[in-house]
């Protein structure tokens, strides 16, 4: 599969040993032989011994010369593949040098092998954007059944039967317009259309407006909602979005618990991570479901009674990792849930 | 091709009868980028499943490829550098040099190499990590979970094929490790990185894409929701 090349710098230094050997050997005979000549004359000697000295800095001083020159060319060579390794970039000038030359190979191949996974994000590019088209499209003549479905209820002389057909039409259209809305919602957040801004925050202001949005809700269901955070908790995140992800998770939670149950939402902060803690009383989660209740469209056969489309905690946790977040979910099937959503505690990450 | 294979792996120690079976045939495959737990209890064989994908150990029968290589047929020699420039480890115990700062303990694979410091790289993982105020303090000075996070931006600053982490989170209380565990998804994804992590912690495992369960030397086969978590 693979081809090694054999290894060689063994045997490369014994040559180096034997062209280093050579090369004393010959001076000192060439020294030998001129000092043979002049009669052992002492000034020709001294003479000798530096031009021999000399001789061998010069000689120890290119070998270092070349030394150094192979070790910048490995350390560009490392450069390139660093650059090639973290993506692709280049990392030196175009110059006329096999090194060149060779980056120029190395990033064509890291071109050809990006390709094909180019084209896969480009059929996923197309689907979203389908999606989008699909939901954008719809929502005009959506909201004119809507409207009309009003209208036609308002018709004094229609009979009992229709009136109840009419508040079915109603009921689905309304639950389709839900649905659409999300759709756009997500496929906005897919396709970066909305820039999630985090900042460093006070987390409290969050909590408050998604709380405040399931409020009427949990009180017609008779459902208590509690908050503990202290004032001075901040985390990176952005408020509109987080409040947003929140109310997901506090919207499931009224809808999942029966009348008289109790939410507690809970912030605490950590080292790297503010914990936002939101536990109910709910129908509770199978463990075997724990990962795939975050997946898109997926719905729990045990939720099959209530209404929902299983985009919410997809989304909810699309806006959290857009963020650095992260979120998870631990249960205890027939007592409850405990979605746990985390937010780094500095932004620059 | 998968970043890690093992086939039919098996570590029996002793000659005689009894003969301990820590690994008794093995087999799996893990698929670059996933971030794997394998979870079991003490005595599992876990410990010696994750030496063996090391090349820390060697077999009794079996292979392992790491990257298309199969690290058993290397001599020790060649194992060492295999081991040293593509597979990163984090240890239970952080396993850091007192005496160097941070940075330094981060950058020591590298040079220990010989190789140049990729320093865009080397600090974008110190950000992701957190560490980016701390790289001149020394280990000594941080708490448990800051130098695990130290050890694991160590693991990753070579760009390793596969990161072994054996119990990363150990010694760390659950708050912390929970918060560990996070990072290390979070820069798995981010980098790219394939990760094995031991355990015998189930709920920390449930970060991981794909839990696998060892039971006396053998994958424990249960139902599994498998497939890359939260997709």
């Amino acid at each position: 599969m693979n081809r090694h090349l054999p290894p060689k710098p063994p045997r490369r230094s014994r040559i180096y040993s034997i062209y280093a050997g050579a090369f004393v050997l010959l001076i000192v005979g060439y020294i030998g032989a001129v000092a043979y000549f002049a009669g052992f004359e002492p000034r020709a000697g001294w003479a000798s011994v530096l031009f021999a000295l000399l001789l061998l800095m010069l000689g120890g001083a290119l070998v270092r010369t070349l030394k150094r020159e192979a070790a910048d060319e490995m350390d560009t060579l490392h450069s390139i593949m660093d650059g090639a390794l973290s993506g692709g970039t280049r990392r030196m000038e175009y110059t006329d040098t096999p090194l060149s030359s060779f980056e120029q190979k190395i990033l064509r191949y890291i071109e050809l092998s990006s390709n094909q996974e180019q084209k896969l994000a480009a059929e996923q590019n197309s689907m979203k954007a389908l999606i989008s088209d699909i939901s954008h499209q719809t929502k005009t003549p959506l909201s004119n059944i809507i409207l009309y479905s009003g209208l036609l209820e308002e018709v004094p002389e229609l009979r009992d039967e229709a009136r109840q057909y009419v508040a079915s039409i109603k009921e689905q259209s309304a639950k389709l317009d839900w649905l659409i809305r999300s759709l756009v919602n997500l496929s906005r957040l897919e396709t970066g259309m909305i820039a999630i801004q985090a900042v460093s925050a006070p987390l409290m202001p969050t909590l408050t407006r998604s709380v405040s949005q399931i409020y009427g809700k949990a009180e017609e269901k008779g459902i208590g909602i509690e908050v503990e955070c202290l004032p001075g908790v901040t985390a990176c995140h952005d408020p509109k979005w987080t409040a947003e992800a929140l109310f997901n998770l506090l919207e499931n939670a009224v809808k999942y618990s029966d009348p008289g149950g109790s939410i507690t939402m809970t912030a605490r902060t950590g080292e790297m991570f503010v914990r936002i803690d939101i536990a109910d009383t709910g129908i509770g989660i199978e463990e075997s479901e724990w990962a795939a209740v975050f997946r898109r469209f997926y719905r729990s056969p045990r939720t099959a009674r209530y209404e929902g489309v299983g985009l919410g905690l997809y989304v909810t946790r699309q806006i959290l990792t857009a963020q650095g977040g992260y979120i998870k979910v631990s249960s205890v099937p027939g007592e409850g849930s405990v979605f746990s959503v985390f937010l780094p505690v500095e932004c620059g990450r | 091709m998968p970043i890690l294979q093992i086939d039919h792996l098996k570590k029996y120690y002793g000659q005689t009868e009894p003969v301990v079976k820590a690994l008794d045939g093995i087999s799996l495959t893990v698929e670059r980028g996933e971030f794997v737990a394998i979870v079991g209890t003490s005595g599992s064989g876990k410990s010696t499943l994750l030496h063996m994908m090391g090349g820390l150990d060697r077999a009794t029968s079996g292979k392992v490829f790491v990257g298309g290589n199969d690290i058993f047929a290397m001599n020790d020699e060649a194992l060492t550098i295999f081991r040293r420039r593509s597979i990163g480890f984090v240890f239970q115990h952080y396993n850091l040099i007192p005496i160097l700062n941070v940075y330094e303990n981060i950058v020591l694979p590298i040079e220990l190499d010989g190789t140049r410091v990729d320093k865009d790289y080397v600090e974008r993982i110190i950000r992701a990590l957190g560490l980016k105020d701390k790289v001149h303090q020394l280990p000594s000075r941080l708490s448990g979970g800051q130098q695990q996070r130290v050890a694991i931006a160590r693991a990753l600053a070579t760009k390793p094929s596969l990161v072994l982490a054996d119990e990363p989170t150990g010694n760390l209380d659950s708050k912390t490790s929970q918060e560990v565990m996070i990072l290390l998804k979070q820069v798995s994804e981010q980098f790219g990185q394939t990760i094995v992590m031991i355990t015998h912690n189930e709920d920390i495992a449930q970060t991981a894409d794909r839990i696998i369960r060892i039971e006396d030397g053998k994958i424990a086969m249960r139902p599994e929701t498998s497939g890359k978590r939260g997709v």
